[in-house]
């Protein structure tokens, strides 16, 4: 029993680390309608910004995160503007752009830091606490704490707030939404920098806990995608609860399975979800827009 | 039911375009496309060069069935790839079996796969199966290292050498770069042919708009599926020349996305994705581009040459979404319109 | 007395609740011309997407010489005999205009150089063959409503939907499709229109079939169906108040 609440908790965690690295791709999804394949590279720089701030000033990742998600959040818009926004109506360039991005960006970082491994450690990676069940790094925790934060706070800024009312209608209904008067590129390029600051967030706090390489975008964004299916487009709720699903099953699979095959895991669910319910566990009108068929 | 029409007017109509002139055309423009052969023999990096271009010409050109045509954007196509590789291989290995001989099977695996891989995938439309595929190479690359067995897990397989035709193995260069024209050669027929075919206009439909195609008749999921799979089955079959020549493979390589995966598409693009003629269009610029920039650039810059490679994707999707192809008609027709002018 | 061509029986169609085609029936024999018309939201063109394949019913049912359609793909009931064009033009980008209408013809001609000459006649027929190799997105938009209904021919359809199949078009145009659309009819094809242009369904529909808020609330000849007092009122609302 101790042995399973172990992994739960610890999948608990895992899926607090999926959720945060989701919510900025889950929004872009829904809102913009692409696909960023770019979004894992967007935190894997964002995470090598918080080494730079922690090896040039010394600064903590959970401070510099106040300066690398604007940064980001800038960075995101001139994405969208200049890449992005050209090419609204075609969305196999899109796919093409965004990936370009990635490998662009992958190899960039490769060539400045030449591949060698860096790793921030501040207080928070070494630090354990003891959850009585279990003992938990603090970095994790942290994570999960501030996550539940990011999530709700999106929440209610999503229905409270006026931007949030007109980001929801973009959501439901692009061509509705420009009728009714509503800037719809504006939105975009806001959603899209929201996004990238999401990833920047992301970025930070995930720092402190991993050992940085330039390839980790890899590891996160196909989790991002496995929840962004299962918590349908759109849905902030959908993605932290995706969230923390994707991050339990894994836990479970890598315990009672096999470490090695979580990729095949998370890929199993989300081919199952996909076969079974199209528009995910929160499912949105938009999944059917971007081409999940409902009969 | 109804008639058909009109045979008043039958003599006036043009007369289709007749297949073998269709393919004699293609032919000259292969055999153009193979003048580089004879005349680089003697110069080993070059025929290296030319030979891998034939090769990416040809998985492109698989590509470009499904992904051009049919439009559906797959980053899967690297598990064809490898399967094709890893059965050619590992026949040979073990028992021995000449790469000749395994070249059907390995594209009936590419097919099989394909199609279990497909059936819950082309449910999906555009990015959404885009990424559907490229989750499937990953599973692919996580397989291929944890089943040891069969492929040699993270060390991968290697052929020793031993020189002889039927072992697929070619002691002068240029005897590669002419089996690669030949795999080429057959990629680009074999894609005129579905071009032509009932099978290539339902997928340029199914392409061009699900809901109108099907409204016409066209059963999309069995074209996609036909689509795939031939596209696979070529793609497979790369494979296994890949592995002959190269006599070396492992997971991180014959799984990379950039590597692999993306470039069949990247080069459809640059060359012209969706025509018959563009991928191989697109090989003589990407390939000779890449190794001159690994030679340039491989030493300074770690990556640097997937640095430019990314680059160009980026503003090809932006500037030259038609390729090279698109752009000559495109030059064509306006230096004709001027032709024309007064 | 001989079956119809096509059958509804009740035909209904709700989304989460809302009832988009409340138990609508009618019939339509071989070779008709049959007009459906009603204010905006209706729900003429989800009765046509009903008919065609895109949607399924949520009750009733849909039957085509006898045989029960509705729960075939819109594929299927294209190999049947059932074409369709779209409200919004879908032409097939990427294609010249022949290749769009073979598309169609390929259904019933497996091999190329059949297809090519079906089609070609086709285009004959709706007076595209000039356009033959022009590519579908340099078409006017009056070539492109055609288009589509030499693509629904290329199927040898028994029926053809034309979903306000007139509009868009000038004065001129609309003459022209009236008598393209007279022209297909002499061969035996049967039409279910949607027309907003009262002059073209009182030019060539021999019966009327009027919708509003997904019912059929009178059906008759042109003359009948415009007389009629709930007509009327769905038209222009309620005269009180």
């Amino acid at each position: 029993m101790n042995t399973f609440l172990n992994v739960l908790l610890s999948g608990l965690l895992l899926g607090g680390i999926y959720a945060l690295v989701s919510l900025g791709l889950n929004l872009i999804f829904g809102v913009v309608r692409i696909v960023n394949f770019a979004q894992g590279e967007f935190i894997m720089v964002a995470m090598y910004a918080t080494y730079a701030c922690f090896f040039f000033f010394g600064m903590s990742p959970y401070v510099a995160v106040f300066i690398i998600a604007p940064g980001m959040f800038l960075f995101g818009i001139i994405v969208q503007r200049l890449l992005l926004q050209p090419l609204r109506d075609e969305p196999l360039m899109q796919v093409f752009t965004t990936f370009g991005l990635l490998i662009l960006m992958q190899n960039v970082v490769l060539a400045i830091t030449r591949g060698e491994g860096k790793s921030v450690a501040v207080a928070a990676s070494r630090t354990v606490i003891d959850l009585g069940i279990m003992k938990a790094n603090a970095g994790r925790v942290i994570i999960f704490i501030v996550t539940a934060a990011i999530a709700g706070a999106l929440l209610a800024f999503l229905r409270y707030s006026h931007a949030g009312k007109v980001i929801r209608a973009v959501i439901q209904d692009r061509d509705a939404a420009r009728l009714m008067g509503i800037n719809v590129e504006l939105t975009y390029l806001l959603v899209f920098g929201l996004g990238a600051a999401l990833a920047g967030v992301a970025g930070s706090l995930l720092a402190p806990i991993y050992t940085l390489q330039p390839q980790i975008g890899g590891n996160f964004i196909l989790a991002a995608f496995a929840v962004v299916v299962l918590g349908g487009m759109g849905s902030v709720a959908g993605a932290y609860i995706g969230g923390l699903a994707v991050g339990i099953v894994e836990s479970f699979a890598g315990y009672y399975v096999d470490p090695a095959l979580k990729q095949a895991i998370w890929f199993l669910i989300f081919i199952a979800v996909l076969v079974v319910r199209p528009s995910g566990l929160f499912g949105r009108k938009g999944t059917e827009e971007l081409g999940l068929r409902q009969h | 039911m109804t008639a058909v029409s009109m045979p008043a007017l039958a003599s006036s109509r043009p007369r289709p375009p007749a297949l073998a002139a269709s393919i004699g055309w293609h032919l000259l423009f292969l055999l153009a496309v193979g003048l580089p052969i004879p005349l680089l023999a003697g110069d080993s990096y070059w025929t290296d060069v030319v030979t891998m271009t034939y090769l990416f010409a040809g998985l492109s050109c698989a590509w470009n069935i499904i992904g051009g045509l049919g439009g559906q954007f797959s980053l899967g196509h690297g598990v064809f790839f490898a399967v094709g590789a890893y059965t050619t291989a590992r026949l040979y290995l073990v028992a021995g079996l000449s790469p000749w001989l395994s070249l059907p099977l390995a594209a009936a695996l590419g097919v099989a796969i394909a199609l279990l891989v497909s059936w819950p995938t082309f449910r999906l439309r555009g990015p959404f199966f885009a990424i559907a595929t490229m989750a499937v190479n990953e599973v692919g690359l996580v397989l291929a290292n944890f089943m040891e067995p069969l492929t040699g897990g993270p060390q991968g397989l290697l052929i020793p050498f031993r020189a002889g035709f039927a072992n697929m193995i070619f002691a002068e260069r240029w005897q590669s770069a002419v089996l690669m024209f030949g795999y080429m050669s057959c990629a680009v027929i074999a894609t005129l042919l579905v071009r032509r075919a009932r099978l290539g206009h339902y997928l340029i439909a199914v392409h061009a708009n699900e809901d109108a195609a099907e409204a016409a008749g066209v059963n999309v999921l069995r074209t996609k599926l036909a689509g795939m799979a031939i596209s696979a089955a070529l793609t497979a079959v790369g494979g296994s020349l890949f592995v002959m020549y190269i006599r070396v493979i492992d997971p991180p390589n014959l799984f990379s996305l950039p590597e692999v995966g993306v470039k069949f598409a990247l080069i459809a693009l640059i060359g012209g994705i969706g025509t018959v003629v563009g991928p191989v269009l697109g090989a003589f610029v990407i390939i000779p581009l890449e190794s001159w920039l690994r030679g340039a650039l491989g030493d300074l810059t770690p990556g640097g040459h997937v640095i430019v490679l990314g680059i160009v994707l980026i503003l090809a999707a932006r500037f030259f979404k038609q390729g090279v192809y698109g752009k000559a008609q495109q030059l064509r027709r306006s230096w004709a319109a001027r032709a024309s002018a007064p | 007395m001989t079956a119809p061509l096509l059958d509804v029986r009740d035909a209904s169609r709700s989304f989460s609740g809302l009832l988009a085609v409340d138990s609508v029936s009618f019939g339509l024999n071989e070779g008709e011309t049959v007009a459906i018309i009603g204010p905006n939201g209706a729900g003429k063109t989800t009765l046509f997407n009903l008919i065609s394949g895109q949607l399924a019913p949520t009750g009733g049912s849909i039957h085509l010489r006898g045989e029960a359609i509705d729960r075939l793909p819109p594929d299927a009931r294209a190999r049947r005999g059932i074409g369709r064009t779209f409200q919004v033009t879908k032409p097939l980008t990427g294609m010249t205009a022949l290749e769009n209408v073979m598309v169609g013809t390929f259904l019933h001609h497996r091999g190329f150089t059949e297809s090519y000459a079906s089609a070609y006649a086709i285009l004959e027929e709706v007076g595209l063959a000039p356009r033959a190799q022009v590519q579908v997105n340099e078409l006017t938009l009056s070539e492109r409503r055609r288009l589509e209904v030499a693509r629904a021919l290329g199927t040898d359809p028994a029926l053809i939907l034309l979903d306000e199949v007139m509009a868009g078009l000038n004065a001129t145009e609309i003459n022209a499709q009236i008598e393209l659309i007279r022209q297909i009819g002499a061969r035996g094809i049967a039409f279910l229109l949607i027309e907003h242009n009262l002059e073209v369904v009182r030019s060539f529909s021999r019966r009327v079939i009027v919708l509003d808020h997904g019912a059929k609330i009178a059906e008759g000849t042109a003359d009948e169906v415009l007389s009629d007092p709930a007509v009327i009122e769905a038209y222009l609302g309620k005269q009180d108040e």
